[in-house]
């Protein structure tokens, strides 16, 4: 019985052992190594947030007090593409580089800003570039790869604005059969026609879209709202010869003055 | 002595037999239920939507994965709860422990005979259950490279992909992996047994707290609960499946393992050895 | 003498239940003690409790000088047990059984199988025994290695009577060849009373006798007297204070103490009662039995 006894009190010690090495503190987080094996295959993670708040009814309504959450999702989600919308390059860009201390290990990212928007890579590198307004578009070599992108932040009141917006990229972008692309941003496109809030004019909204769809491939198509209350006005679009593996909105990063949640896409060469 | 005797009783028992027919059973039904599925809901269309559809990349690798995954959560543990049962109320039930009491043999060397033939059971069980499911998927549907992508299945976050050879190299590092996740099961259902007169009480009893353990770990109202479940932990070996093992995450997962393990052990050994046959 | 077997004061519950109350009783090496009671009278707990199996709630029990539930491993060097019905591996054929319970060696096996009549099925699966065969069998696996005592509940429930007269033979052959002490709890008088030198009585979980069989029957002897005219000897005896009970139409049953026959003579041929024969009869066990229990009850 006492050497019963004796293996009793041994079990219970590994128990608690084991345990104590099962709470042990985690690493601080790092950037995941299944991140690295996806670029080593060619797979590209593309998000795109409006990273403002409407709730503290300022006039550049990009919160400082939520930097600090947008910077630690954006360090968390890491994407390898990144569309912004209401970003202040001015301000915001030093804060966002200061606090991605793990992904400045890898270089500096890129960045290609325009009014409120701008185009941020972590990886490949970007090119080029018409910068007008609330919209940018520029060339991203990545995997030896490049694609044109557009990054647009449609006004949310007009639809006459909005449509002259979209399009003036999306004509651009489209100008040449060829080329990979991949279009996106807070285009405020309100296709669901819940036209009290944005549209004055659904029907545009909606000619606007279709038109869309037709030549490249909505992304975004079964991931669900993006803006409160439950509206889709955050797109990602890609030419054929990008396929998708998976979309979706990450609910829960943003802080309590914003009202966007990211949509992030990851995408393979076909 | 024991050790052999209680080996011969087990493979006598014929549940070794019974439990490699129900898991290859299961295997065919997966396969049939991943072919039906790919052909009348997809058409075979290379749009991805749920993991397990897409056709363009779905090969042995990915059923045997799969297949494994669905039986490690709902059958192997199942499996080990009856094995669990079997050698300490079982025995209780049928007379046969008070008969091996009445021989000069101390309770902890038939305790830890019983759960270590129960645990060596278990173990071959998955191993033979992996290499099975490896088979039948080489034979009906081909091996090529593992491609993993985010889904239902949560088999990853991230898209993965293994060449063959080192694929085969993580099933063969998953089967001890998953083969120690499956102590924790088994320890539950022995300290369960030592508690129960009769298999089918102890059986039944592992199997439902089981089963309530492993929902309240995927519910995710149950976040907090989750590190104080073993059921949170036992398919830490999907981790295995990454392109770069996170080892640091999957040796706490493993220590947690362990120390469910030697808390049920401990408590069901306590009982044991408390315990009155009458 | 060291008692092999040392029951002091021992009690046992099952909750509110009281199985065993008070109980002490020993046995010595060489002795063949019986436990006799009714069904429910707890002598299958008291053997569970000498097996190490339960724990007393009140009490000591002692077995080969140790205490079984915490030193079984010892008791069970020298003890060997036979519960009813008999416990026993289904999907072993008799000998591996034998061989890998026991770890004794095959020809000690067979003789053993041989011993109790299995040597021809001892190959066959158990699941396939009748209850006959697998009590033989669980006596067997009793007797390897050779015991200093034996503790048999039931031993011979299912068996034939060629197999009870087998057993009984046995039985006896060890105590008198190897010296083992034997406990063995019997529903049967004529066991008790072929092998049994003492006798431990048990009603509802109290000892109420602890003696030899002679000594249980003690007491127990009655006078009966055949007369012709029953009723005028009954008047007869009763004016003396003599209770007699008819048996038949011929016979009177005198309970002890047994009055002076010359006088009862005198007395019966004073009332004209002719006195055709007189016998004194000693009381079967299973009469002394239930008297014991009929005096235990309150």
């Amino acid at each position: 019985m006492a050497g019963g006894a004796r293996i009793e009190a041994a079990l219970w010690l590994v128990a608690a052992l084991a345990f104590a090495g099962a709470s042990w503190p985690s690493a601080p987080p790092t950037k995941s190594d299944a991140k690295a094996a996806l670029r080593e295959h060619g797979t590209l993670a593309v998000m795109t947030w409006n990273v403002g708040g409407t709730r503290d009814g300022r006039a550049h309504p990009f919160d400082r007090t939520d930097l600090p959450k947008v910077v630690q999702a954006i360090e968390t989600i890491d994407s390898d593409l990144l569309l912004l919308q209401e970003f202040r390059y001015s301000t915001d860009w030093a804060a966002l580089r200061a606090g991605l201390s793990d992904l400045r290990r890898e270089g500096d990212p890129w960045i290609k800003a325009s009014g409120d928007v701008a185009i941020v890579a972590f990886r490949g590198e970007l090119h080029g570039g018409e910068l007008t307004g609330n919209a940018a578009l520029c060339q991203w070599t990545v995997d030896g790869r490049t694609i044109e992108v557009g990054n647009v932040h449609a006004p949310a009141w007009n639809a006459r604005e909005r449509r002259r917006a979209i399009g003036n990229v999306a004509d651009r972008l489209l100008a040449t059969p060829g080329p990979s692309r991949i279009f996106g941003g807070d285009l405020n496109l309100d296709v669901s026609q819940r036209s009290d809030l944005f549209s004055n004019d659904p029907d545009s909204d909606v000619a606007i879209y279709n038109w869309l769809a037709e030549r490249l491939t909505d992304l975004g198509l079964k991931a669900g709202p993006t803006a409160e209350p439950d509206r889709r006005l955050d797109y990602l679009f890609a030419s054929a010869d990008l396929a998708p593996f998976h979309a979706l909105v990450l609910e829960g990063f943003r802080g309590p003055t914003m009202d966007h949640d990211p949509l992030l896409v990851t995408l393979r060469f076909r | 002595m024991i050790a052999g005797l209680e080996a011969l009783r087990l493979w006598r028992s014929r549940r070794p037999l019974v439990a490699l027919l129900a898991l290859l059973c299961f295997l065919v039904l997966m396969l049939v239920g991943f072919w039906t599925y790919a052909e009348s809901r997809t058409k075979g269309a290379a749009q991805f939507e749920y993991t397990y559809e897409n056709r363009s990349y779905f090969n042995g690798l990915t059923f045997a994965l799969y297949a494994f995954y669905f039986g490690f959560v709902l059958l192997l543990p199942i499996f080990a709860a009856i094995e669990g049962g079997a050698q300490i109320a079982g025995d209780s039930g049928g007379g046969a422990l008070t008969l091996l009491l009445t021989r000069p043999l101390s309770k902890t060397r038939l305790f830890f005979v019983k759960a270590g033939l129960a645990a060596l059971f278990s173990l071959l069980l998955t191993g033979m259950f992996l290499a099975v499911a490896l088979l039948i998927g080489l034979c009906a549907v081909g091996w090529g490279p593992l491609r993993l992508y985010p889904g239902v299945l949560q088999m990853t976050d991230t898209p993965q992909f293994l060449k063959r050879g080192e694929a085969l190299m993580r099933f063969a590092l998953a089967w001890p992996a998953a083969g120690l996740a499956l102590l924790a099961p088994l320890a539950f259902s022995l300290w369960i047994s030592s508690w129960a007169k009769s298999a089918v009480n102890a059986v039944g009893t592992a199997v439902a707290l089981y089963l309530v353990l492993h929902v309240i770990a995927e519910v995710h109202f149950f976040e907090d609960l989750r590190p104080w479940l073993f059921t949170s932990h036992t398919t830490y070996w999907r981790g295995l499946f990454a392109e770069r093992i996170d080892l640091r995450e999957m040796a706490r997962h493993a220590a947690a393992l362990v120390g469910f393990t030697a808390l049920f052990l401990a408590l069901a050994f306590r009982r044991f050895r408390r315990r009155e046959e009458t | 003498m060291v008692a092999l077997v040392e029951v002091k004061r021992l009690s046992k519950r099952f909750g509110a239940r009281a199985a065993l109350t008070d109980v002490s009783f020993a046995v010595a090496p060489g002795e063949i003690v019986a436990l006799v009671g009714a069904n429910g009278s707890g002598k299958s707990t008291l053997l569970r409790l000498m097996a190490g199996l339960l724990r007393p709630s009140a009490g000591t029990v002692s077995v080969l000088g140790h205490e079984p539930f915490t030193q079984r491993e010892e008791v069970m060097r020298d003890a060997r047990f036979a519960f009813a019905p008999p416990s026993l591996f289904d999907s072993l054929t008799a000998r591996e059984q034998l061989v890998r319970l026991t770890a004794s060696p095959s020809r000690s096996v067979d003789s053993a199988l041989a011993t109790v009549g299995l040597a021809e099925r001892a190959d066959d699966r158990v699941r396939t025994y009748s209850f006959g065969m697998r009590q033989r069998l669980a006596i067997a696996q009793a007797l390897l290695p050779p015991p200093r005592l034996l503790v048999l509940d039931e031993p011979s429930e299912g068996l034939d009577p060629a197999g009870v007269r087998e057993l009984r033979a046995l039985l006896l052959r060890l105590r008198a060849e190897c010296g083992v002490a034997i406990v063995l709890a019997s529903h049967l008088s004529s066991e008790v009373e072929s092998l049994a030198d003492r006798v431990v009585v048990l009603d509802s979980g109290r000892v109420v006798f602890a003696g030899s069989v002679a000594e249980l029957r003690a007491g127990g002897e009655r006078l009966v007297l055949g007369v012709a005219a029953m009723s005028a000897a009954r008047t007869a005896l009763a004016s003396a204070g003599i209770v007699a009970t008819p048996r038949g139409s011929t016979e009177l049953l005198l309970q002890p103490p047994v009055p002076d026959l010359t006088e009862m003579q005198a007395l019966l041929s004073q009332a004209g009662v002719e006195l055709l024969s007189y016998h004194v009869e000693t009381p079967s066990l299973e009469e002394a039995l239930l008297a014991r229990a009929a005096r235990a009850t309150p």
